[in-house]
């Protein structure tokens, strides 16, 4: 079934056809639209589910938390600063090793108070602790992904929760046409939640969340860094056996390349960014000129081979950063860090620049795409960076 | 050491080490607990501090202690006491290696990362199991002595012991297993009958560590014995509650 909807009803009606069992809300925009739809759902009888009104985020994240624990299929959600409300929950549900699935309506993070405009920021503050991390392009994307975080999380092999990144406002907000998959299909794709000996359950007597000493911590780290980088394979799998069963096959699931084959300048850039540059992509290609866009799926578990495999060898790589890292490595974006240290093993390591920009929601038109291809089209003929970091756009 | 009885006495609960000989110093005085979170404050730092200076003044000579303590309050009280330590109340006993208590630690085996739930989560006990690293060592100053002439298997002890140390019997009855015994006294505390579970001072016993007597089955094999046993020790029961007593 074929419909109109904004990118937050895609993830809505994602969970009625992975049927959860509770969800926890509590308003914020722009994440807040998903909670409305599923609301609506339940009301008209599509989904039966506890949809329990918390009294603030870190009840919210407590609540699936313990849901997850005792064998409930969850979802939950929050932008910006309601997202690091909840950051004490938000790591125990990736420590304690539930897989939870949260949508982050990214949004710049206060002060200054009220900027509701996209920034990435919120949701990378939890890229250290266990979760993963993907975000979305489109409707239909967010939908598909919001299926395959759960068949991810809930693989026995990982056991990690998942947060879907969507940028505010450009894909929570805007109404896209995306497909409605029957639920026959769903539930060929995602096998029901099985927590096995870790239910927490009368009959399967266990203590989760023991306090421990030094002498434990470690090796329930270890346990976690396994999970991560078990997720590698996992997600494979998932996006593999989507393309089977719904016919959409997203190629390479962690990176989505677009004209980067024979490209002097790649940019590289995370959410609805994609729009502008591949535009931008499109126009200077026909102008002759050798350029390309990766766009990053996948941040957590961070897809090192395929960032080699395609940038290595590319003159210039140019990232775009809808996010800072004050005070990080060259004093760039946290993209743009992650990505230089990767290329650290390529064979031929590009020469790199980072656009900082689109903060708190300043839009990135297709011109403005142009721009930073054509001063990375410089680089590449001269064959240095003048200057590594450029705050595009900022007002002097 | 603070305690009232002589070394030769102490030195059957005290576990052996195989080396290096080492010199026993007992300290005359009621033993004392202290902690983190308990400080009484009832002369024990003040007669061990003298004790020390009398031991080894190579480490803290007397008037370091007096110095020390005057600074304190109730300076002359604090500074009597171990004086009284450091003229008289110190006993000295050489040990050899492996006199003592045969007794050796074990260390817990800790389990890799492949080995644990993942989580840390950590599986239940079914009743009669225990993690047999949560041993009480050597370290319980008191035990529970249970009376099943008058026990009435209403099973408190058993849902209150923080260490599921009661086995239950096929006939209903609630057998401590005393090496996972801490000594702490909560089944006495919440046994309804009165003097059904006592708590009597680890030292009346010389069965040892590792070879508890077993007090379901002594009872079961000569009740007679054990009444009269039970009653032999039942002076000796520490004052669990006024409520009771």
């Amino acid at each position: 079934m074929e419909v109109v909807g904004t990118g937050t009803d895609a993830v809505a009606y994602a969970l009625m056809l992975a049927d959860i069992d509770v969800t926890s809300a509590y308003p914020i925009r722009p994440y807040g639209g998903v909670m409305q739809t599923v609301a609506r759902l339940i009301a008209d009888g599509y989904l039966k589910a506890e949809y329990i009104v918390a009294a603030h985020e870190h009840d919210q994240f407590e609540i699936v938390k313990h849901a997850s624990a005792v064998g409930a299929r969850t979802f939950v959600g929050s932008s910006g600063v309601g997202w690091l409300l909840a950051i004490e929950a938000i790591v125990a549900i990736s420590t304690d090793r539930y897989p939870v699935v949260a949508l982050i309506g990214n949004r710049a993070l206060d002060d200054p108070p009220g900027a509701y405009g996209v920034e990435h920021n919120d949701a990378l503050m939890v890229r250290d602790v266990g979760w993963l991390l993907v975000w979305v392009d489109t409707a239909q994307e967010a939908l598909d992904t919001t299926l395959i975080a759960y068949r991810v999380a809930e693989d026995p092999r990982v056991m990690l929760p998942v947060g879907i990144s969507m940028d505010g406002a450009f894909l929570t907000h805007s109404e896209h046409v995306f497909k409605i998959p029957p639920k026959s299909k769903v539930q060929k794709f995602l096998p029901p939640y099985d927590l096995g000996n870790r239910k927490l359950h009368p009959s399967n007597v266990i203590s989760v969340a023991p306090q421990v000493n030094e002498d434990w911590v470690t090796e329930i780290r270890k346990q976690m860094d396994e999970a991560m980088k078990n997720a590698r394979k996992v997600i494979e799998e998932a996006y593999r056996d989507f393309a089977k069963i719904f016919g959409r096959d997203y190629g390479n699931p962690f990176v989505e390349p677009y004209m980067v084959e024979d490209a002097d300048v790649v940019m590289v850039g995370m959410g609805t960014v994609s729009k502008p540059i591949k535009e931008a992509v499109r126009r200077l290609r026909a102008k002759g000129e050798r350029v390309g866009f990766l766009r990053i799926r996948w941040f957590r578990p961070f897809p090192t081979d395929d960032i080699i495999r395609y940038l290595s060898g590319v003159k210039v790589v140019a990232v775009v950063d809808r996010d800072y890292s004050f005070g990080s490595p060259f004093d760039g974006g946290a993209v743009f860090t992650e990505i230089r240290s990767a290329l650290y093993e390529a064979e031929h390591r590009p020469l790199m620049m980072n656009f900082i920009g689109g903060l708190g929601g300043r839009e990135i038109t297709y011109n403005d795409a142009i721009n930073m291809f054509n001063m990375a089209l410089d680089a590449a003929r001269k064959g240095r960076v003048e200057q590594r970091v450029i705050w595009y756009g900022v007002r002097e | 050491m603070v305690s009232k009885r002589n070394p030769d006495e102490l030195l059957k609960f005290i576990p052996a080490r195989d080396s290096p000989p080492y010199t026993l110093v007992v300290v005359y005085g009621e033993r004392s607990i202290g902690d983190f979170w308990t400080f009484p404050d009832d002369g024990t730092v003040e007669r061990v501090l003298g004790a020390i200076a009398k031991v080894m003044p190579s480490i803290l000579t007397l008037d370091d202690v007096k110095r020390y303590l005057e600074s304190l309050d109730k300076p002359s009280e604090r500074v009597n006491r171990a004086l009284e330590a450091y003229q008289s109340l110190v006993k000295l006993r050489e040990v050899r290696p492996g006199e003592g208590l045969p007794y050796k630690y074990e260390p817990p085996h800790l389990p890799g990362w492949k080995d644990m739930m993942i989580g840390g989560a950590i599986p239940g006990l079914k009743p009669n199991q225990r993690n047999p690293y949560f041993t009480g060592g050597t370290a319980k100053h008191y035990r529970p002595v249970i009376n099943f002439d008058k026990c009435i298997k209403c099973s408190l002890c058993w849902e209150y012991c923080p260490d599921s140390v009661f086995d239950v019997t096929p006939d209903g009855y609630f057998n401590p297993a005393l090496a996972y015994c801490k000594g702490c006294g909560v089944c006495a505390e919440v046994c309804p009958v009165p003097d059904t579970i006592i708590m009597v001072d680890e030292m009346e016993f010389e069965d040892g560590y590792g070879k508890f007597i077993d007090e379901y089955r002594a009872w079961k094999e000569n009740r007679e014995a054990y009444r009269k046993w039970f009653e032999s020790l039942l002076p000796k029961a520490q004052v669990i509650s006024v409520r009771k007593r």
